[in-house]
């Protein structure tokens, strides 16, 4: 079991209190998953490109990246530690795969986006907005995870959101098993791709990634993965524009959606949903057992 | 009358007020339940109880005569194992509702989710507008009634009960057939639907179980008990079941059925995962080069090991390129051919067999004149 939540304000520029929406979102399906949380959230006002790194106490671990970064030629224009972890803008052209590759190899990277800011770690949602100021961040849209661990260790690296590798501004939160994760794995290292963990999660993320790495449009690949991947899922997906979900045919694990003039949410449980509504009861649809959508800001 | 505020107090303790109050007599109104699982759960009094708003998962679980309505909606396993009683659910139901009732009734304004009235052996099931795949799901006693479309594979799996579908069956399960309604059938239903005032007058489409599953020519035989060791060191492979079970065999040819089992399919070409991408692989590469069939067993603790090798095969005897798919085709036109070919058919199978060379030093010593 996992929980996952996702929001999309409709219109630019008003009611963007995101953090504080996902924050209370995961909260309520916070007994989903007591492990660890996480959010992937798309912020307004972010200059350059943002690395979160996982670097826990390891001072040495900041000395690597600010080298790696200065090897890839970015510019650092802000850095902070925050949590367990250490955050960079910086001023970078050029192609993002082999930036993050290179930066993955100085220190655990986490995200990287123009809009994108990826924040996990072991403890509840309220644990994190303490640590990490969550209720305060601003934003278009995000996606939120709580996770009991199934498959792989309880720490800050198999937490959920995870990174498509080499995209910039793309993550995954997924709730279920992939039961044909090695085969699934197998070919995308041979199509080049590196994995960070065992997380079955990794393999949705690093799916995404490489369906985008040849052309194909997001809808599309999530229609694609509900044919390729087998076990039982549900899957949100979040770009720089929008987010999109995928359910797989056994529709074994939960998902339900909520939309109006001002947003759409869904979430595992309509619990997670009450919380943007308390005290009102809410409309709300469950997607059809093998469906995938997708919503954009343009909508 | 009592009123719960979940707003105010845990689920945990409302639920504890709950059957505080229930216990009294009074019935129960719960505000802000802002789909909140568990609500009611194990409710074993017959009082009314009023959700204003949508309840999570398991509402009015495991309950015994109480009177459920939840106003909007319900999670997944809505009256999961409820005794008797009723709820009545304003909006839609999420998975499994009505998940192993074992009476009762529950009735679904909207729409239901998949696996509906899983398991469920007694009692009744209404949903008033679609339901989704998998209703009935080994259901074995019990009514289900569908005024919208059924959902696929509606009644995978029954073995008793019914289902009637008042919209489209959009596919039977396996080991379900439609049957026809007979006037009790109808009656009963209509009775149901005007209790809880739901509007209906089309016809139903009845499914049940078509017996074709879980059912043998060859009844299993009556266990007796048989004669068998028993030593007095404690527990050992042989027991009465075991005996039991070979003797069972033995009379009718099967194991018998302990479970459902499970199957595995043949590996499919899709299951074969490349190491390296083929499209890297240059034609130059000898990939031969890189096979090595050879094993050597038995080289522990001193003892003489036997070696075993075999040289690559990339032809079959007769020729035809195996990478041409050329063996199979081979193989199928002999087949088909006359009885001069069949015959050489039987020729070219050992070649491989004799190919494979065996080099332990008994075999090698027995060989020398």
């Amino acid at each position: 079991m996992c929980g996952i939540a996702g929001i999309i304000f409709k219109t630019p520029g008003t009611n963007q209190v995101l953090g504080r929406a996902l924050v209370d979102m995961l909260d309520g399906c916070q007994h989903r998953g007591p492990d660890s949380t996480g959010f992937a959230l798309y912020e307004d006002g972010i200059k350059g490109l943002r690395l979160r790194f996982l670097t826990g106490e390891d001072s040495a671990a900041i000395e690597r990246i600010r080298a790696a970064l200065a090897d890839q030629k970015a510019t650092i224009i802000k850095e902070k530690r925050e949590g367990a972890t250490f955050v960079v803008d910086v001023e970078y052209q050029g192609d993002i795969q082999p930036f993050a590759y290179a930066m993955e190899h100085a220190a655990k990277l986490v995200s990287i986006g123009s809009s994108l800011d990826i924040i996990k770690d072991v403890g509840t949602s309220h644990d994190l907005d303490k640590t990490y100021h969550i209720s305060e961040i601003r934003g278009s849209h995000g996606i939120g995870h709580v996770r009991l661990a199934t498959e792989s260790d309880v720490k800050p690296e198999a937490a959920h959101p995870f990174w498509a590798t080499g995209f910039a501004d793309v993550a995954i939160v997924h709730n279920g098993q992939i039961t044909n994760y090695w085969k699934m794995r197998r070919r995308l290292e041979a199509r080049g791709f590196e994995f960070r963990t065992d997380n079955d999660s990794e393999l949705i993320a690093v799916y995404v990634a490489d369906k985008l790495a040849q052309g194909i449009k997001l809808e599309k690949a999530l229609e694609q993965s509900v044919d390729d991947l087998d076990g039982t899922f549900s899957f949100l997906v979040s770009t720089k524009d929008g987010i999109g979900f995928a359910k797989d045919r056994l529709a074994a694990k939960p998902m339900v959606m909520y939309e109006d003039d001002g947003l759409v949410a869904i979430a595992s449980e309509e619990v997670s949903l009450n919380r943007l509504f308390p005290g009102k009861p809410l409309s709300t649809t469950e997607p059809a057992p093998g469906t995938f959508r997708t919503w954009s800001r343009s909508i | 009358m009592v009123t719960i505020d979940l707003s105010q107090v845990s689920v945990r303790d409302g639920n504890e007020l709950l059957r505080a109050a229930a216990s009294r007599g009074e019935d129960i109104e719960v505000l802000n339940p802002d789909a909140r699982h568990h609500i009611g759960v194990g409710l074993v009094a017959p009082v009314s109880v009023k959700v204003k708003g949508s309840a999570g998962y398991f509402c009015a679980g495991l309950s015994h005569g109480a009177r459920f309505e939840v106003e909007s909606n319900v999670g997944w396993g809505v009256g999961d194992s409820m005794y008797a009683g009723s709820v009545v659910v304003g909006g839609n139901a999420g998975a499994i509702a009505g998940v192993a009732l074992r009476g009762g009734e529950v009735v679904v304004k909207g729409n239901l989710g998949s696996r509906a009235g899983q398991v469920m052996k007694a009692g009744t099931l209404l949903c008033c507008g679609k339901a989704s795949f998998l209703a009935g799901y080994m259901m074995y006693g019990g009514r289900i009634i569908i005024l919208g479309d059924s959902g696929e594979r509606v009644g995978e799996d029954m073995s008793a009960g019914a289902i009637f579908v008042g919209g489209k069956v959009q596919s039977l399960g396996s080991d379900a057939k439609i049957a026809e309604t007979t006037a009790e059938d109808e009656a009963s239903i209509r009775e149901f639907l005007a209790r809880y005032g739901v509007k209906f007058d089309g016809p139903f489409t009845k499914i049940v179980n078509a017996g074709t599953k879980l059912r043998y020519g060859v009844n299993e035989p009556i266990s007796r008990p048989l004669p068998h060791t028993v030593f007095s060191e404690g527990e050992t492979y042989w027991n009465a079941k075991v005996v039991e079970d070979i003797h069972a065999k033995s009379l009718i040819g099967r194991y018998r059925i302990r479970g459902y089992g499970a199957s595995k399919a043949v590996p499919h070409l899709g299951d074969i995962a490349l190491k390296i991408d083929p499209s890297r692989l240059s034609a130059a590469q000898d990939a031969l080069k890189t096979v090595n069939l050879a094993m050597t067993l038995g080289d522990r603790h001193g003892a003489v090991p036997l070696k075993l090798s075999m040289p690559v095969l990339n032809e079959d005897c007769t020729g035809a390129r195996l990478e041409d798919g050329g063996h199979c085709r081979e193989h199928r036109r002999r087949r088909h051919a006359g009885g001069a070919a069949r015959r050489s058919r039987t020729a070219h199978l050992p070649v491989p067999v004799r190919a494979a060379r065996l080099e332990h030093p008994r075999h090698a010593a027995r060989r020398r004149p």
